[in-house]
């Protein structure tokens, strides 16, 4: 018997058959958090992630029945969320008694919309970690009220739906767990060592779902508390390729280089990458990382138009990310920059503006990849759609996958968004059609 | 029409619902060509290759992508109309670039696997 069980669900995508042996897999460490604050709770959780584990409708059902939780965690983003919704009507009539919670980061936008399928029970808005433990103790013990537990909503006796408020950001990250890895089959990932050291973004992209879930403010942890659980995932797990994958590693130059000095002292001697923005990074910063064993740096790129960058809020300008990328050779990193196509006020003029840079990029050694703008739940532009000249096309989110188009805009129909994302994932990686094919193939070629 | 299942009747067959595998294709509009890329490289579609991968979608099954066939194609015998839709079903499943039908959540898991820690 489990007390709390989660479940990543599958991505619904056929390429996902094939892309298994390209695409980068990295663990669910959100459900590695909050089964750490369940067990530090004083219950018993388990992880089954979907994506990884291959097992059919009839063996999961075998499992949970045999688990017998009490509790039921899903994790959704927009592509896994009808996914999510498929394996709650399964797991309902499997394990009756249990009840189903959902979270992340689509329900956070679509609540009500989740809470209308009866087989969702609850859903957590938000960052969960304190009020999933609460949840557990109101479902486990009837210990507690529903009111009371943070960005909880939820079904009243009379059918209407209460809302509670989201829960306030955590600032003390360091007083967290280290998520639960060991529940997790990290030896099915091509990327295993997934650590987050900070959350939120003070970025203002339109395209950007990130600061809806995890705030418009920095939130780091300490350089100690970080290297701390990179030498416990080397020893307990065996590690040494890590994947830092907040959305800015380097939010503030100075604390990376704390990380950075750190990861020297205790000789940790490991390799691995990171998300960066060119305007939070300067070479000196670039240096230290090579130093402690970064071998990837990828930045955002989006477009090679400087008019279009603008336009989508992005914050930068071309003439300093090129500073950067050739600083960032120049020190022995690898370098990528992903881009996204067709922005709002994208034109046939500013994506060929687009390509040239990408080759330009390729002259120098710089990876890139491509996805198609898509209009994710608590971002601007979905938002803002009419007003930004935008039609949706397509409202099926199992198709929500950064390749098919599901928006229209005043210069493109969905034929030429086909016709140029696929030119541009011709010309970005020769055959590779996705970053984290890209990434993958670089870590194999690091190992 | 044999399409790699034998053990699966006609009647189940033609109500399968086949589904590309790959969204990075595009679609000519002079000549109604398609170019897509599969696991295994790129390919290129005749006129009515295009056609039938624009139905290969997950939602119209193969009876009923025939029935379109056979308006498309008066003249043409239906058990002609079946074989080539048959041969070319199994050619684009060859190069991994369809599978006859899609279930998005049993389709993903289709090997026996490991259990939960
Ligand atoms: C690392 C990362 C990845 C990694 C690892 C993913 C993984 N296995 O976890 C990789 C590279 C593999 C990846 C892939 C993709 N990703 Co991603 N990813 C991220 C990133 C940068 C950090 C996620 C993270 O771990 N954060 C730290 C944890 C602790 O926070 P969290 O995930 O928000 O979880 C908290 C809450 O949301 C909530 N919660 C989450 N799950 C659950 C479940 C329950 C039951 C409850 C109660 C609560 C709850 O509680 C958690 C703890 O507080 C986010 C950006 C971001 N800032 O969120 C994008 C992000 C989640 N990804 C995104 C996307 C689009 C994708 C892809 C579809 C891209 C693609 N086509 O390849 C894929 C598909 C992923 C999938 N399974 O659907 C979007 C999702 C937008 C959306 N609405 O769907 C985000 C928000 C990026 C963005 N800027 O828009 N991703
Ligand atoms: S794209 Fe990157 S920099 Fe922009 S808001 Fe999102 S996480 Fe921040």
């Amino acid at each position: 018997m489990t007390d709390v069980l989660f479940i990543q669900p599958p991505i619904p995508s056929p390429s996902r058959l094939y892309a298994k042996d390209h695409v980068m897999t990295a663990p669910p460490i959100a459900l590695g958090y909050l089964a750490s604050s369940i067990i530090r709770r004083g219950y018993d959780a388990d992880i089954i992630d979907l994506e990884v584990q291959d097992m059919n409708v009839q063996e999961l059902r075998e499992v949970v029945i045999a688990c017998d939780p009490g509790l039921l965690g899903l994790s959704t983003t927009t592509l896994t969320y009808k996914n999510a919704l498929r394996l709650a009507s399964m797991l309902r009539e499997a394990v009756p008694d249990a009840k189903i919670v959902l979270g992340g980061s689509h329900v956070t936008f679509h609540d009500r919309e989740a809470l209308e399928n009866e087989q969702v029970d609850y859903v957590l808005r938000g960052e969960a970690e304190g009020s999933i433990a609460s949840l557990a103790d109101y479902v486990l013990q009837s210990h507690g009220s529903l009111r009371d537990i943070q960005g909880l909503c939820f079904r009243k006796a009379d059918g209407s739906v209460q809302r509670n408020p989201r829960s306030n950001l955590l600032d003390q990250l360091d007083s967290l767990p280290y998520p639960a890895r060991h529940l997790l089959p990290l030896h099915m990932y091509s990327a295993p060592g997934l650590i987050i050291t900070g959350r939120g973004c003070q970025g203002r992209c339109i395209f950007c779902a990130a600061k809806g879930i995890a705030g418009s403010r920095y939130r780091l942890r300490s350089p100690s508390d970080v290297v701390e659980e990179v030498e416990s995932m080397r020893s307990a797990f065996g590690l040494n390729y890590f994947y830092f994958g907040d959305d800015t590693f380097t939010a503030v130059p100075a604390r990376t280089r704390e990380i950075c000095s750190e990861l020297i002292r205790r000789d940790l001697n490991i390799h691995w990458m990171c998300e960066t923005r060119v305007d939070t990074v300067d070479k000196e910063t670039l240096q230290a990382m090579r130093d402690a064993g970064c071998k990837i740096v990828q930045f955002g790129a989006e477009s090679g138009s400087q008019k279009i960058l603008d336009s989508i809020r992005k914050g930068i300008k071309l003439d300093n990310l090129r500073r950067m990328l050739d600083a960032a050779l120049e020190i022995g990193l690898l370098p990528t920059c992903s881009f996204m196509l067709p922005h709002p006020r994208d034109t046939w003029e500013t994506l060929e503006e687009t390509k040239d840079f990408v080759s330009e990029l390729h002259g120098k050694g710089v990876r890139t990849a491509v996805s198609v703008t898509t209009p994710f739940p608590g971002t601007y532009l979905s938002r803002h759609l009419n007003s930004l000249g935008l039609r949706l096309i397509n409202e099926d989110t199992d198709q929500y996958d950064f390749s098919t188009p599901v928006i229209e805009t005043t210069n493109f129909d969905q034929w030429d968004i086909r016709e140029i994302y696929m030119d541009m994932v011709l010309l970005s990686l020769g055959g590779c059609p996705t970053i984290g094919i890209e990434q993958k193939s670089l870590i194999a070629e690091i190992e | 029409m044999i399409i790699g299942c034998d053990e699966m009747n006609q009647e189940n067959i033609a109500r399968r619902k086949p589904r590309r595998t790959t969204e990075i294709w595009k679609l000519s509009r002079e000549n109604n060509t398609i170019t897509a890329l599969g696991p295994d490289g790129l390919i290129e579609l005749n006129q009515l290759g295009a056609f039938l991968w624009l139905r290969f979608d997950g939602l119209h099954s193969l009876s009923d992508i025939l029935i379109e066939l056979g308006d498309l194609y008066p003249e043409v015998q239906p058990a002609q109309l079946q074989t080539d839709l048959s041969e070319f079903f199994s050619y684009l499943r060859s190069q991994r670039l369809v599978v006859s039908t899609w279930d998005p959540l049993e389709g993903v898991c289709m090997n026996k696997g490991r259990q939960p820690s």
